[in-house]
This record gives C-alpha cells, structure tokens and sequence, in this order.
C-alpha cells in the first residue's frame, strides 16, 4: 500500500510540531513524499510480518568475511 | 626539504619524523604555510590553531628526542572537519545554530588520534551540519574545488576534501552518512574511506542520523587510510554502537597481492546516467585491476537497489529531523534556507514509513550481500556519473537541473551507507577538463582489509593518486 500524502497533510503535521514554513513548502514536501513513498512501497510490501529494525544488525555480523 | 614535505603522504611525513629527517616543527611550519597560501582560494579552513600546535609540536620533538614515541602518527599535524568536538572548544559544524559553546567532551576520534601522536593545527569546513552534498555554504562561504575553484568540492566534508588535496594536510577526519567522504575524496582526487556501519566509533561526533554516520579518514593514499583506520578502528564504551569486531593489521594486509582477487562489476542501477567520459575512466580502471590480475565478474544487483536510495533518504530525513526539532521550532532563522527545508521534509515522514525504511535494511544487506559477495571479493562502481558540477549549477536557481544534479551525485553514494558497507573512493582518471574521476571499490562488512588492499595495489599500478592540483 503506498501512503498518500499530501498538502494538507504535510500543513497539518509541521504545524502540530510547531515548525511555522513558507506558504509553498507543504505542497513542495507533498509533491517530493509521494514521489518517494510510491517508488518504495513494493519493496515494504513484500517484507515479511516478522521483520523488524534489529535484524539489520544481525545481518551486518552474519555477512562479515 | 621544506618545499617537498607537503607533498609527502602520511605514511612518508610520518616516518621522516619518527627518523628525525625532518622535525615535527619544520612540518607544521610547512602546512601551515601551505595553508595560509590556499585558503584565500579555497576557503578549507575554518580555523588555524597556530599556537597550541606549534607548543604541541615542540613538545612532540622533545619527546622524540628523548626517545619517546607516541605512536604512528608522532607529531604530524592535521586538520579536520569542525564536527568533531574536543572539550572546551566550541565546534560550530558549520552552522550557526551551535555557536560558541564550548564542547564538553573530547570525541574519540580525535582522542584515539591525540594517543598515536598526531598534531591538530586546525579545524575545517563543512556543509551546514553535514547536510549537503556539494560543499555549498551560505553562512561560511562555499568551499573551492583545487582542480577548479569554480567547481564544487563535494560534501559535506569538503574542507577535508579540499585541503588534503591542495597539500594543505595530509589526512583530515570526515564523516559520510551519505557519501560524505567519498564525495569530496573523488571530487578533489584524493582517497577517502567509508567504514562499515559502526567500525569506528562516533562518540563526540556530531550527529546527523545515527543509523546512517560513520567516522572514515579522507587522505591521498589507500595506504594512509589504512594506516589511519588502524589507529581509529575498534570499540568504544563511550559509543554502543561501536562494533567489538576484531580490528586487523590493516597495514600488514597491503602486502598481499591482488591477483585472484574477484571484482564485481554492476550490470544495472551503477550503470544509469552514465557519462561517456566518466564511464571512459571506469573502463580504464577495470583494465588496470585486471592487469594486477583481478577477475572481473559481471554481477546482477537485486531489483530493490532504487527502494534502497529512497530508504535511506527517509532514515537520513526523519533522523535529521528529530535532532533538530527544537532548533527547527525555535530558531528557523539561523539555518540556510536549504538546509532548512531539507530538515522540514523529515518532519512530515509518516512514523511508520521510517519504521519500515529500517526493517527492509536486514533484508535488503542479505540480498545485496547474495547477489554480489556470493560471487566476488569487492563491487567496482562508479562516484558519481557526471562530471563534477560548479558552484552555480548546483546553488539555489542556479540552473533549471539543481534539483536532478544534486540527485545524481548522491545517487551512487547513499545505497552503502543504508547497507552498512565498507567503501573506498579514489581518483581513477581525469576528463580532459582537468577535473578529477572516482571510483569506488565496495567490500563485505567489516572487511575494509579488502578493499584497502586492493585500492593500494591500484595505486601501486596507477598515478592518478599522485597528481596535485595547482593552486
């Protein structure tokens, strides 16, 4: 599933950070997530449930020479 | 003798004191000459601090004197990216959010340094706080390529690039998160090193996201690297997350030749964009490491390797974000406006698409580590696939492209330190507008002994390392 963000989204979220932004920035940083979300979306699709953070570095150890 | 020493490496400079041919006072004497002289070109150097080196380096010749050696590094002076803090010294990493608070403690970096006897005269510029890719900065002004001062320099540690190359040091601390030392290192035509994720610690470094940092030596040799991660690598219980693997004799391994090793060449993704004058130079490098008696291997890179960039751009994002929230919100007005707005795209990543960016990361290492080192010793790729940039293009509406340039330079870079993996960038040909090539060699984690192996043997066989920029 691809998560869609978008402009009002993108104001909403900065604002409840208390971050204040250019006017065009929201639309900028929607236009750029949405981009970038639909191209990795396959990708986390296909992780399996059990996944998580910590198996990186297991992986790391496992693949030294 | 005064003239030739900043020519030398750090391997050479280092032993012509250890054997008191020269002292380590002539040598500081002879970089910072060197140094005054490029940096109203180059702007490299934050800051000269002429007087404690020179007390430090009189006292690393009476000691020498005395018969005491420190260490590998007795009394060669260096310089190094302004993010490294040491204690009482404000570190400004390039920004002016920091400002002049001193730091409270000594980051092992520049302790693990201070044991083997090395000298900081200095400390160097950098993109605000190692977040950029070119060496742009508004608040210090933009560092200068040597080759071509209206070129870019590669970031972020582009004062580390830029002074090593214009013989204006002889190594220098950079930090790569995401190609941050091997920008500057193959734009500037020295050698840089990326460690495996965790090989050096990061304690007292600044942080930029610490999924993604490392600490790595930018130099003019595969050898100094080697002689530098010696000195840096191992565990630290000031860092958790500084590996306990065993630290090798990275020097020793130099010795063993490259023949039979396997170097992989990717068949897709390292092959987009590609420059015909760039791709030249790469072709010319495989033909010398095969001439050293490598195999070259095609190999077939996993189809995730474009989800693999844009992963590691959000862990960088949202890391990034979360550290400078505070600042974000309370002190806007003192980023760039650039580094500003690449800080707010990470606040806006929804919480579950970091968390997911981190758990393809296992996945993603054993499928890439399938794919290649199943197959091969070390991943020949290319830096980046054009030609360096200059300053316009790659500044704010300085040309309609800013945004794909700045893109394809990274492009190459990110993809390793999502994966963790050791990579060393070095100086593989000129195109003919005298601007330098580099390539990287890639290896297994923790197998940096490889690569710098096979990186020295090239510059055994090649002189592109040796060449020195005009300035």
């Amino acid at each position: 599933m691809t998560v869609k963000v978008g402009e009002a989204y993108v104001t909403e979220v900065l604002a409840i950070q208390g971050v204040a932004v250019a006017p065009e920035t929201p639309k900028a940083i929607a236009a750029a997530l949405a981009t970038q979300l639909a191209a990795v979306a396959p990708a986390y699709a296909a992780l399996p449930f059990e996944a998580e953070p910590g198996t990186y570095l297991a992986a790391l150890a496992k693949e030294q020479p | 003798m005064a003239a030739g020493i900043t020519s030398l490496t750090l391997t050479e400079v280092a032993a012509r004191i250890r054997t008191r041919e020269v002292s380590a006072t002539e040598v500081l004497d002879a970089v910072l000459a060197r140094a005054k002289e490029v940096q109203p070109k180059l702007n490299c150097i934050l800051r000269i601090d002429e007087a404690l080196a020179r007390a430090a380096a009189q006292l690393a010749d009476a000691d020498l004197a005395r018969g005491h050696l420190r260490g590998p590094l007795h009394g060669v002076p260096l310089a190094h990216k302004d993010m490294y803090y040491r204690a009482g010294v404000p570190s400004s990493c390039g920004s002016r959010v920091k400002g002049k608070v001193p730091e409270k403690a000594t980051a092992t970096a520049l302790k693990r340094l201070d044991a083997a006897g090395a000298i900081q005269f200095g400390v160097l510029h950098m993109a605000e706080f190692a977040y950029g890719p070119t060496g742009h900065n508004y608040h210090d002004g933009h560092c200068r390529n040597p080759w071509n001062t209206a070129h870019v320099t590669g970031g972020s540690s582009s004062g580390s690039g830029s002074s090593v190359a214009a013989r204006a040091g002889f190594a220098a601390l950079g930090s790569d998160t995401g190609g941050s030392v091997r920008l500057p290192a193959a734009i500037c035509g020295i050698t840089g090193l990326k460690v495996t994720y965790g090989r050096v610690s990061r304690a007292g470094a600044m942080p930029l996201s610490h999924s993604m940092d490392t600490v790595g030596p930018l130099a003019r040799s595969a050898q100094d690297c080697a002689l530098l991660l010696g000195v840096l690598a191992g565990a630290d219980p000031a860092d958790p997350t500084a590996a306990t693997e065993p630290v090798p004799d990275y020097l020793a391994r130099l010795a063993l030749p490259a023949k039979g090793m396997r170097v992989g060449i990717p068949m897709s993704y390292f092959t987009d964009d590609m420059d015909p004058s760039v791709g030249a130079a790469l072709t010319e490098s495989l033909k010398a490491l095969e001439s050293l008696g490598c195999e070259i291997v095609p190999v077939t890179l996993p189809a995730e390797m474009a989800a693999i960039d844009v992963a590691g751009t959000h862990i960088i994002a949202a890391e990034a974000a979360a550290y400078h929230g505070n600042w974000l919100r309370t002190r806007p007005q003192d980023y760039s406006p650039q580094v500003r707005a690449r800080l707010e795209r990470g606040l806006a990543l929804p919480a579950t698409r970091y968390i997911d960016a981190l758990r393809l990361r296992g996945h993603a290492l054993a499928e890439f580590s399938k794919a290649v080192f199943a197959k091969v010793d070390v991943l020949h790729a290319p830096c980046i696939p054009i030609p360096t940039p200059t300053i316009v293009e790659t500044d704010v509406g300085g040309s309609p492209n800013m945004d794909r340039t700045l893109a394809l330079m990274t492009k190459f870079m990110r993809p390793f330190n999502y994966l963790g993996l050791p990579s060393l960038a070095l100086p593989c040909g000129f195109l003919a507008s005298g601007l330098p090539v580099g390539m990287q060699l890639v290896g297994r984690p923790f197998d940096e002994g490889t690569i710098l192996r096979l990186g020295h043997a090239f510059q055994q066989a090649t002189d592109w390392h040796e060449r020195e920029p005009k300035v």
